[in-house]
């Protein structure tokens, strides 16, 4: 599994491995079933310590993201549509809530905000 | 599983300071970086340890086996490497490997040479022509040639150009591979360990003031920022305090409760900030006396 | 233990092969150019004592060594225990000093003054060499224990000892004693004892060697 992760970022390791995870299995990169690398597989491949990777894994296995099966390792757990947007709607409001919160203390109002928002989907060739 | 390593009330005297009673073991699987300044007993403790000091009291396990320098098969298990590095200075790194190379049953020639060349180490060069950088790499082979099932090292990376500091790491993540070795990592440079390292023990003046997972600290430290203009109060779990005006600046070793008492107290803008390894160990080595043990 | 025998003798074998070399040369020169037939047997002690001077030389150049390499903290981190490690350490002194006995033994045997005294003679002295070596190394290792006063002690013994020998001469009795220690030098007993005693004061260095608190040198 490729996965970016950076020394550079204020976001620890755990999290950008979690994220980057999530993402992969959200957009359907990581089709339900597909195994994962164990633990210490992902711990060598990616530089990092093992508790670094199995606390990653944990907080997948309680969102429901992935299963583990005994003895086999942990594999993608199969998510219906609507739950994967229920997650994908959970993750956009706690990430985006501190800077819609900043963005408002700095003055913009909420018409200012969507349109902001608008313009971003625009760009990247989503519109709805 | 039989710890790697264990120490009971292992304790050693000097004249400047004591070290100890360190009472700490290691899991197979796991590494466990050592920080602390210098002269807080780093060294020493590996030096217990490996044999080469005496203990004043205690005892001390490896894989179970009592560390006893009568029955040294124990010593098989582990590839130290020190903060000084000796050789017979006349040999060549070769001679010195393959005299070492009798000692232990498991030695691998084939590693030698493909560690030698993954560290870019001349192993025809004199020992005593070798630069510091390399007369620690050649420790480093020494340790890694016979598949130890316990490293130590001391200031492994000292004097190694970033290429053979990345290769070095690299190995030492796949030796941990097989979850059945254990590292046992002593450094000043964090950045080495902040990945590579499971928990973290901090030593200062002889005693291991706390010990973490390094995820938990990584959890529990936040930098927060926020404005009061209040002026009696104490914040809990703080290990600093900065403040300019009603702007404040603290660094939060329980970031839960710190958060929840500027609830309380009515502080605005509050903005929690999480801090890399480096530096949160900065802040325990700075005030090791404020921080609980976990 | 024997490995690093082997290793220190591969290490250090130009030095022993030339002075082996040149004791060897020189021995035989005095053995066949009958310089110690002056007095019969005195032969062996003679030619010991030729060798000795190479001897001290090859101590003091592979103890420097030694010190300098700091050999003591390698070879304590190795899986041998410390029993066989304290005494393979001086498994090389042990064996240049016997190969130069056997050199002034064949020198004895060249010059045609072999006899069972030259023999004991050839025993005793080098009996008498290892326990001074052994005394030193006592006083060496007397210092790793952190702290100088078994070093003090044991220096206080050696100047008894000579407070003692100072107080023979003064009451002359000093020639006896000589004697006493001497006579025996060429009789079987003599030997022995000489050899027991050199070996009980290794035993009592390896013993002080194990019980060192530190090996960091």
């Amino acid at each position: 599994m490729l996965l970016n992760l950076t020394d550079l970022s204020s976001e620890p390791l755990q999290s950008q491995i979690i994220r980057q995870i999530r993402a992969k299995i959200l957009s359907g990169e990581l089709p339900a079933e597909t195994s994962l690398p164990s633990i210490r597989e992902l711990a060598r491949d990616q530089r990092v310590s093992v508790i670094t990777v199995q606390r990653a894994y944990e907080a997948l296995l309680r969102e429901g993201l992935i299963h583990s099966r005994r003895g086999k390792g942990f594999f993608v757990s199969e998510l219906k549509d609507n739950e994967k947007a229920t997650m994908a709607k959970e993750r956009l409001r706690e990430t985006i809530a501190p800077l819609i919160i900043s963005a408002s203390n700095e003055g913009l109002s909420k018409k200012d905000i969507l349109g902001t928002i608008d313009l971003i989907l625009k760009k990247n060739g989503r519109k709805n | 599983m039989t710890k790697a390593f264990e120490f009971n009330n292992v304790a050693k005297g000097y004249s400047e300071f004591t070290l100890g009673p360190l009472n700490f073991s290691l899991e197979p699987g796991t590494v466990l970086g050592y920080i602390g300044p210098n002269g807080s007993g780093k060294s020493t403790t590996m030096h217990c340890l490996v044999g080469l000091v005496k203990a004043d009291s205690g005892e001390m396990r490896v894989f179970g086996r009592p560390t006893d320098p009568n029955k040294p098969e124990w010593k098989l298990d582990i590839g130290y490497v020190g903060d000084v590095h000796v050789f017979y200075e006349g040999w060549s790194g070769e001679k010195n490997l393959r005299f070492l190379s009798q000692f232990y049953p498991h030695w691998s020639d084939q590693r030698v040479i493909e560690l030698a060349k993954r560290f870019n180490l001349p192993l025809n060069k004199k020992a005593k022509e070798l630069s510091g950088g390399n007369r620690v790499k050649l420790s480093l082979v020494a340790a890694l040639a016979h598949a130890p099932k316990l490293l130590l090292l001391d200031e492994p990376t000292s004097g190694l150009d970033p290429v053979v500091r990345a290769e070095v790491l690299d190995v030492l993540f796949e030796v941990l591979e097989d979850g059945e070795r254990a590292i046992f990592y002593s450094t000043h440079i964090l950045s080495d360990i902040s990945r590579l390292a499971d928990e973290l023990a901090f030593l200062d003046n002889g005693q291991i003031k706390l010990r973490a997972a390094k995820e938990d600290l990584i959890e529990r430290w936040r930098r927060i920022a926020f404005k009061y203009s209040g002026n009696n109060f104490k914040l809990e779990a703080t290990a600093s305090h900065k403040q300019e005006g009603a702007d404040h600046q603290v660094v939060s070793f329980d970031h839960e409760a710190t958060l929840r008492q500027l609830g309380e107290l009515g502080a605005q803008n509050v903005q929690a900030y999480r801090m890399s390894i480096d530096e949160i160990a900065v802040q325990i080595l700075k005030g090791v006396g404020h921080v609980e043990n976990s | 233990m024997w490995k690093i025998l082997d290793a220190e003798i591969r290490y250090h074998r130009i030095a022993i092969l030339g002075s082996f070399g040149v004791g060897a040369l020189f021995v035989i020169f005095m053995a066949l150019s009958n310089i110690t037939k002056i007095d019969d047997s005195t032969t062996a002690w003679s030619l010991m004592s030729t060798v000795m001077t190479l001897y001290i030389y090859l101590l003091i150049h592979i103890s420097g060594h030694q010190e300098q390499e700091k050999r003591d903290r390698l070879n304590a981190v190795l899986p041998i225990s410390i029993n066989h490690l304290g005494i393979a350490r001086w498994a090389l002194l042990i064996f240049v000093q016997a190969g130069f006995a056997a050199i002034a033994l064949a020198g004895v045997m060249i010059a045609n003054s072999f006899d069972l005294e030259s023999l004991f003679q050839l025993l005793s002295s080098n009996a008498f060499l290892f326990m001074i070596v052994s005394v030193i190394a006592i006083y060496l290792e007397l210092g790793h224990f952190g702290t100088q006063k078994y070093r003090r002690l044991f220096v206080g013994l050696l100047v008894l000892f000579l407070v003692l020998i100072s107080l023979l001469v003064l009451s002359g009795q000093i020639m006896t004693f000589l004697k006493s220690i001497f006579m025996p030098y060429m009789t079987i007993e003599g030997a022995t004892i000489y050899t027991l005693l050199a070996i009980g004061l290794f035993c009592l260095n390896v013993v002080i060697f194990t019980r060192r608190r530190s090996y960091l040198s």
